[in-house]
């Protein structure tokens, strides 16, 4: 089972702005993907929470957005970002939904730029890198939501604080459940720049 | 009659405004097509270029965040500001988007 955690990720060229069908079109499908189930996710954790956390959507949101900013550069990283705050205002899913333009921008922006300078050229990232990059990517996230909370949800600053700690736990959950989706999609031949072993039969 | 007189004028200045615009457009975009290649070359260049793209990006999402479209009420005046302020945005990113990638084509 832990496996998978060991093996780096089959390497892939980067590249920060792909204009190729394949690209945009998987890009579109991650962020309607993300949309479909953040609207119940955030519901959820309005239902508890009054909308000052989002730890249901934290555990979502990593499996849509890593993949996006990852392998499909820039370009998927805005798709996907800026589809479902629109959804989520049109349908205000939480008092603090305006901000999710700022949260999810946050969260795939900074993440393909990372991934732009950091990434080796002959292999994908480890499991350690991958946690690494994305926990940077949580804590610049979640930013917004401690004024959200404040200024609009009139919140302590002591209790915002604590959401943004707890946030943290939910991105680090997160990876462990993104990792191997994305060394899935790798090989389900979704990226078109995905250099897979020979050994790999692979039709699709 | 004054307007007539007044028109090749006029037009010689829009034309000569408009060339110049267009000068320093290209000039600006074979500076950009020049300096970010050579800069992505050199990888601390590059992290460094990378860092203070998201501090400035990290920035500006928080400045945004800080004046809200007001809609705290979750009022209907407000969810439509915020839906038309992410249009903008969306729209802003598709056209900057649309002009790199002719940039690109132009360059090929």
């Amino acid at each position: 089972m832990w496996d998978i955690y060991r093996q780096p990720r089959p390497n892939w060229r980067y590249r920060l702005l792909p204009t190729d069908t394949r690209s945009l079109i998987s890009a579109v499908f991650l962020g309607l993907g993300m949309t479909v189930a953040l609207q119940i996710a955030e519901r959820i954790d309005f239902a508890y929470s009054g909308g000052s956390l989002f730890l249901v959507a934290v555990l979502l949101v990593p499996q849509f957005e890593n993949p996006a900013a990852m392998f499909y550069g820039l370009t998927g990283a805005l798709i996907v970002a800026w589809i479902n705050p629109v959804v989520a205002n049109l349908t205000a899913t939480s008092p603090l939904s305006f901000l999710f333009f700022a949260t999810n921008a946050l969260h795939t922006v900074p993440l393909t730029l990372m991934v732009y300078a950091f990434k080796p050229k002959d292999r994908g990232f480890n499991f350690l890198e991958f946690l690494i990059i994305n926990q940077v990517a949580g804590l610049l996230d979640v930013l917004p939501i401690i004024w959200g909370s404040i200024a609009v949800l009139s919140a302590p600053t002591s209790v915002a604080l604590f959401g943004y700690l707890i946030h943290q736990v939910g991105f680090f959950v997160a990876s462990f459940i993104s990792y191997p989706i994305m060394h899935r999609l790798l090989r389900s031949g979704l990226v078109p720049t995905a250099e897979l072993p020979a050994t790999t039969t692979h039709t699709a | 009659m004054v307007l007539e007189a007044q028109l090749p004028g006029t037009l010689r200045r829009d034309v000569a405004t408009a060339t110049l615009i267009a000068r320093l457009v290209y000039k600006v975009r074979r500076f950009v097509g020049r300096a970010l290649p050579r800069a992505g070359r050199c990888p601390v260049v590059k992290k460094l270029g990378v860092l203070v793209v998201i501090v400035l990006f990290a920035v500006a999402m928080l400045q945004f965040s800080l004046n809200p479209p007001r809609i705290a009420a979750l009022n209907g005046a407000g969810v439509s500001q915020a839906v038309v302020i992410g249009a903008v945005v969306i729209l802003t990113g598709l056209l900057g988007y649309y002009l790199w990638t002719t940039s690109q084509r132009q360059r090929l």
